[in-house]
């Protein structure tokens, strides 16, 4: 067994190491409780929780959306855990409904937006390690900004669902599939001279089309519009769904696919029919 | 092992005799000597608890430091005054002998060439039927030394990145470990309270039998592909047509067993399509970098054609 040499073997150091060593795993534990408190890792678990078939058939249904019919949520009842004899109706995990949100598609087209972006530009001979960190947060400043407007419209119009923030996220990131799907047919037509052209257009109309079917689909649930509010109240509902899904994500997919690269500093293309420029 | 007035004493043995057998006791004692067995202070009770102070008072050589511990001489004298085992003398000084019993540098350090080996071959062999412990000793040294050797190889083919493909490594980890956690099914209480005793490198707060350690170690074991096409990047540029197809077939390798391993290590199974996309898409994040260094796109080569 090792030996060690000199003052690991006093008796007043094996204490003061002891308690080093107690005081560590205190901190550590505080600092777990506060990072369950911020991020409740369970109910991030239930939005990881996908198949195959659910990740196939979600992306189809984000860029198909035209016939889907049933769009409520299945819920079941489980028996609470805290509440003896009551039952607490609970979503299915995404596993076992398609409409369910999950995080796993949002998450890795953002990544895949990312990176392809990058590649587009490396394919272009503008690659620099920098764009990486770039495209990521111009991104994020997307993300975020939707949340904002969502959080907002939620806070003015009363809308007390039980939508937590994690569902607004999830929701949020679906439209960077169509984002995904806009370039990448772009880049293969236009030989990577940008999403400008026709092409580029259509195909960004397409997308866009269906990402706004699918939340207005999406959201109608969640925000159920029920008969015992206020008429007026149903009406501005509609309206702030409506403006919400249709203008808002117009913009933010526009911001998403117009990104140049001219001289390594992101520049967003001007105007309609304005042919993106990327070449050299 | 020559030591100074060592004497192999058999376990129970009364401490005072053993420094009066001493003749290289720099410090005198000032304490008084304290009765026979070493469970006189609470210190000592404390201490000799496990079975290492006896085999400590019995091995510890009577060498004692010179110069080093005086205090500690006087407080634990009870200890025995072979409390360093260091050689002293000027030869000494020069030689790598350490102290008693001490392991091996290698050992002490964590870094274990036998498993390196075994987790390299595992990557490198596609057929390879992967065990579930191979990833309970969760080193860093293998993938240390793999991201060293991509920078390097990117070095050497015109650009200084090593900062980039250090903070893509850590960013991966950290989001990968925290993709895999949350998909992996959940901790049951038994685990938990295993993991919870046994402290591997950290605590586990994600309700998953992976940690970060587990996670980093084995994405940078896999990266060995990809360091081999680097590699191939020094000598040919990559931004060519077989240079994309030689980087593709690197990144499938890598994400065929690493995906492979994080199924196995993570209990994922059934799962192996969905765990592979998002290992794809970091290991593409490095083929990116390795395709597109300055070699890569040939810029160098138009930068000499222009003079």
């Amino acid at each position: 067994m090792p030996q060690f040499g000199g003052f690991m073997n006093d008796p007043t150091a094996q204490m003061g190491l002891q308690m080093g060593q107690s005081a560590m795993k205190v901190g550590q534990e505080y600092v777990e409780q506060n990072f369950n408190r911020y991020i409740n890792v369970s109910a991030l678990k239930h939005y990881f929780n996908v198949s195959n078939r659910y990740v196939l058939s979600k992306t189809l249904l984000v860029l198909f959306p035209w016939r889907h019919r049933p769009w409520s949520r299945s819920q079941t009842n489980t028996a609470s855990p805290s509440h003896n004899g009551s039952t607490t109706t609970q979503f299915l995990p995404p596993r076992e409904d398609v409409n369910s949100p999950d995080m796993y598609i949002p998450l890795m087209a953002f990544i895949t937006y990312v990176l392809l972006t990058t590649l587009i530009a490396g394919l272009n001979g503008k690659f620099e390690p920098q764009l990486l960190g770039m495209t990521f947060s111009n991104a994020s400043v997307v993300i975020i900004l939707e949340l904002l407007v969502l959080w907002l419209g939620r806070y003015f119009l009363n809308i007390s669902s039980e939508s937590q923030i994690y569902d607004l996220v999830a929701y949020s990131g679906y439209k960077f599939v169509g984002v995904i799907v806009t370039i990448a047919v772009a880049a293969i037509v236009n030989r990577g001279k940008g999403t400008g052209g026709w092409v580029g257009w259509t195909v960004f109309a397409y997308t866009f089309m269906a990402n706004a079917f699918f939340l207005v689909g999406e959201k109608s649930q969640k925000y159920p519009i029920q008969s015992t509010i206020a008429r007026g109240q149903r009406s501005r509902r509609t309206q702030f769904l409506f403006v919400y899904s249709y203008v808002v994500q117009f913009a933010f997919m526009w911001w998403l696919t117009a990104l140049n690269f001219t001289s390594g500093v992101p520049v967003v293309a001007g105007g309609k029919g304005i042919k993106g420029r990327w070449g050299r | 092992m020559a030591s100074y007035g060592y004497q192999p004493n058999p376990a129970p043995q009364p401490q005072s005799s053993y420094s009066a057998q001493n003749n290289l006791n720099f410090y005198q004692s000032s304490y008084p000597q304290q009765p026979v067995s070493g469970h006189s202070t609470p210190f000592q009770a404390a201490y000799g608890a496990g079975t290492q102070s006896n085999a400590y008072g019995a091995s510890g050589t009577a060498n004692y430091g010179f110069g080093a511990f005086p205090a500690q001489a006087g407080a634990s004298g009870q200890m025995g005054t072979g409390q360093s085992g260091l050689r002293t003398g000027w030869l000494a000084a020069f030689g790598t002998e350490g102290y008693e019993g001490e392991p091996p540098l290698l050992e002490e350090l964590g870094v274990n060439f036998g498993h390196i080996q075994m987790k390299t071959l595992t990557v490198l062999n596609p057929v390879a039927r992967i065990d579930q412990n191979i990833m309970d000793d969760a080193d860093l040294a293998g993938p240390f030394l793999f991201c060293a050797l991509f920078g390097t190889f990117l070095l050497l083919s015109g650009k200084l990145w090593f900062g980039y493909v250090c903070g893509l490594a850590a960013l991966g980890a950290f989001s990968l470990n925290f993709i895999f956690s949350m998909m992996s099914p959940p901790l049951s209480q038994d685990e938990m309270n295993a993991a919870q005793s046994q402290h591997y490198g950290g605590s586990n707060h994600l309700s998953s039998t992976l940690t970060l350690g587990r996670s980093s170690s084995v994405l940078g074991y896999c990266l060995l592909p990809l360091v081999f096409a680097s590699l191939l990047g020094v000598l040919l540029p990559l931004d060519s047509l077989i240079g994309y197809i030689v980087v593709s077939l690197a990144i499938a390798w890598c994400t065929y067993s690493s995906s492979a391993m994080f199924c196995v290590v993570g209990r994922m199974t059934n799962m192996r399509g969905l765990v592979a996309y998002p290992l794809a898409l970091f290991y593409v994040g490095f083929g990116i970098m390795a395709i597109f260094s300055s070699r890569g796109t040939g810029r160098i080569d138009a930068m000499k054609a222009e003079t």
